[in-house]
């Protein structure tokens, strides 16, 4: 299963599983949630998720243990 | 998180259980909760444009309909689970038995802002929410019918735009209807009202409506006993709650198509790399420069001020005194009180001090600095913190006081120690950096600006190894960053300013004691002979290793531990060459931290890690300070 930090940009998906990090949950990536991923960082940086219209950055570490399912085809959306 | 921290919180806690008529404001992070606080109770928290901005609560008192009541800013939290700190402390105050709650939604964000409000309404507390921010949801293109969302939650909910104190007539209003007192607001002038306030009359009957939420809310807890909280909980699993709030507001709101204004397509800007960073980088230079040269403006009529009225008036006034000598020096001396005092705080440091707060309070409330920690969080990783702490390192270039105390939100110990560290270690404060600026501008411009930019690339290296070395040492894992973005957002004037100015007030009442203290200290040093004595026994040393001369270094060495910025004013004016500027600048840079950042160190995190931090950068900076000296040296010596 595709990790949050492998999709590709732009790309909506559904979250399978997330790790037992409590911040999460309650800024609305939970199992079974649908989210936005903008893009992610380089050099170690985190990833930028759209969830019910907010913003988040979550950390790599976490983003590589948070599951989920594309719900569309992805196209790569180059943005650097 | 570690427990030593939060005692003293916990503590306090037991007080404010005791207290009575409390009424609770509470709501999730940067929502404005701190901005409605000082609006109701005319008491000024400090509140800014990301999440935990309020790591401990606050109370004071309002009125109303005549009685008095406590009103207490809770930490923001996104839910009750008790899971850290904020959420401890917010529990603790719903089950406290308060009068009645605000809860303070966020229009912009309401599924995730009513999950909150669903726990809190299960406590039975009678309860009001104040739907905050509509300008920003308006200027979205979201529209809250706070009508039909009273109607879902069974409770009053009245608009407002906390930063432009409207609906706060209403908000108070609904305040005195709910705990049965006379209406405030034949006073309330109309100004304040917003136009959803209309809503208000239809608002209040719904009160009795039986909603889903209500019949939840009553059936299980027997009694309507306030702070008894109920155990139904139809939604358990995070989906459910959301899914449930997600409900509710498909019922309640209606976006529009708007074009993105300006500040929301800059704001998008801002988080992608490509030009992300470029912008980030423009904006610190930038506010680098109005910081540097606008001081510089502020400094010039402070100056002349000084020298040319405050202190020829008080040399000659005090000088017609008659009185010993050695007091008459203590006085009007070269390091005398009322000369260095003016010299020294208002010549040097205040017209910094001034325009750097300027600036940073605009970029606070901006939301510049999450947008930074996301940007700069790979970075912050490798040094071991993560990009979150970044909030608090650039308020280190501040004060280290509010950064050190700011690192409460970090969630780990091991964090909290690593970015205690870099502040102490390699972040000058503003006092200090103004100093310095002031020092090597006795040099030509262009070796003073090659020195202040040198002088801060060096710190930046020095901060990298601190947080690598201290993440090696201090055990313990960092958790990696989880943030909230928030919505770029134009300061208003009246909060703004209202914020400039207890800044400015705290730094004089907080720092002017400390700094009078190391002025007298200096003068008591240097007229008694003292600081002769003391210098001549160091000055071989001093000499030796890193080139200065024995007695200014000496004061340097003493005053700094007072203030910071004390260790570069005593260099002042005494014709060094570039070379000393530059060991002078990199000693005091890396030299320990003021006296309050050991007391505030102390009580933070422990003593043990103060007496570290102590020793460490006394150590570091004379260490360093001599390098530079003997590579310098060395350069000198083949050119």
């Amino acid at each position: 299963m595709k990790t949050l930090y492998d999709v590709k940009s732009n790309c909506k998906c559904l979250v399978k599983s997330v790790p037992n990090a409590v911040l999460l949950e309650q800024l609305g990536v939970f199992e079974g949630a649908v989210i936005t991923k903008k893009q992610s960082y380089k050099f170690g940086g985190p990833c930028l998720i759209e969830v019910y219209s907010r913003k988040v950055a979550i950390g790599k570490e976490i983003a590589v243990c948070i599951e989920v399912e594309e719900l569309q085809e992805c196209e790569e959306v180059h943005n650097g | 998180m570690a427990k030593k921290c939060c005692d003293a919180n916990l503590e306090v806690d037991k007080k404010v259980e005791q207290m009575d008529n409390k009424i609770l404001l509470m709501g999730n992070p940067n929502v404005g909760k701190s901005v409605i606080f000082s609006s109701l109770t005319g008491m000024y928290v400090v509140s800014s444009n990301f999440a935990g901005t309020t790591v401990t609560y606050t109370s004071a008192k309002m009125t109303l309909g005549g009685k008095e009541f406590k009103l207490i800013d809770v930490p923001g939290t996104y839910s009750l689970n008790a899971t850290s700190e904020a959420e401890q402390v917010a529990t603790k105050f719903m089950e406290s038995g308060a009068k009645a709650v605000i809860c303070v939604l966020d229009a912009t964000n309401l599924t995730r802002n009513l999950n909150l409000a669903f726990e809190l309404l299960a406590y039975n507390v009678p309860m009001v929410f104040a739907l905050n921010l509509v300008d920003i949801a308006e200027r979205k293109g979201i529209e809250v019918k706070s009508g039909v969302l009273a109607n879902e939650l069974g409770k009053m909910v009245i608009p407002t735009i906390a930063v432009k104190e409207q609906g706060f007539g209403e908000l108070k209003d609904a305040l005195c209807h709910l705990l049965g007192l006379e209406k405030e607001s034949a006073s309330t002038d109309s100004k304040n009202t917003t136009e959803e306030a209309k809503d208000e009359a239809e608002v209040k009957v719904v009160d009795k409506t039986d909603t889903v939420l209500e019949q939840d809310a009553t059936s299980s807890c027997g009694g309507s006993c306030s702070g008894c909280k109920s155990n139904s909980n139809s939604a358990t699993t995070p989906k459910e709650i959301w899914e449930k709030s997600d409900r509710i507001v498909k019922k309640c709101v209606t976006y529009k198509d708007k074009k993105p204004t300006f500040l929301d397509k800059l704001g998008e800007k801002m988080t992608k790399p490509l030009t992300g960073v470029p912008i980030a980088l423009l904006i610190m230079v930038l506010a680098l420069a109005i910081i540097v040269f606008g001081g510089k403006m502020v400094r010039i009529p402070f100056r002349m001020a000084v020298d040319n009225a405050i202190v020829p008036f008080f040399r000659w006034s005090i000088g017609a005194i008659p009185m010993p000598t050695v007091l008459n020096s203590i006085l009007i001396g070269e390091y005398g009180l009322f000369v260095v005092s003016f010299e020294w705080i208002i010549g040097l440091i205040l017209p910094y001090v001034a325009v750097f707060y300027l600036v940073f309070t605009f970029l606070e409330d901006f939301g510049f600095l999450p947008r930074m920690a996301v940007l700069f969080d790979g970075i912050m990783r490798k040094m071991g913190a993560q990009g979150g702490s970044l909030i608090s390192l650039m308020m280190g270039y501040g004060c280290a006081v509010p950064a050190i105390i700011g690192t409460r939100t970090a969630t780990s110990k091991k964090e909290r120690i690593i970015v205690t560290a870099m502040v102490c270690f390699a972040v000058p404060c503003i006092s200090q950096t103004g100093s310095l600026i002031g020092l090597f501008s006795e040099l030509s411009v262009g070796i003073s600006l090659a020195l202040t930019v040198g002088i801060f690339l060096l710190s930046f290296v020095i901060l990298f190894f601190v947080g690598f070395i201290t993440s090696k040492i201090v055990k313990g894992k960092v958790d990696p960053m989880v943030i909230e973005i928030p919505n770029l957002l134009l300061p208003q004037p009246k909060t703004y300013f209202k914020k400039y100015g207890v800044r400015m007030k705290s730094f004089f009442l907080e720092a002017e004691g400390p700094m009078l203290i190391a002025v007298v200290f200096a003068s008591v040093l240097t007229s008694t002979g003292l600081l002769t004595l003391l210098a001549g026994w160091a000055e071989p040393a001093m000499q030796f290793w890193l080139g200065l001369p024995g007695e200014e270094t000496m004061l340097a060495l003493i005053l700094g531990v007072i203030r910071r910025e004390m260790s570069v004013a005593a260099f002042q004016g005494i014709g060094l060459s570039p070379l000393q500027y530059l060991v002078a600048g990199v000693v005091s840079l890396l030299y320990m931290p003021c006296i309050s950042v050991f007391g505030i160190i102390a009580k933070e995190i422990n003593f043990k890690t103060a007496i570290a931090i102590f020793f460490g950068t006394f150590i570091s900076a004379i260490f360093l300070g001599g390098v530079v000296n003997w590579i310098g040296q060395f350069i000198i010596y083949i050119f």
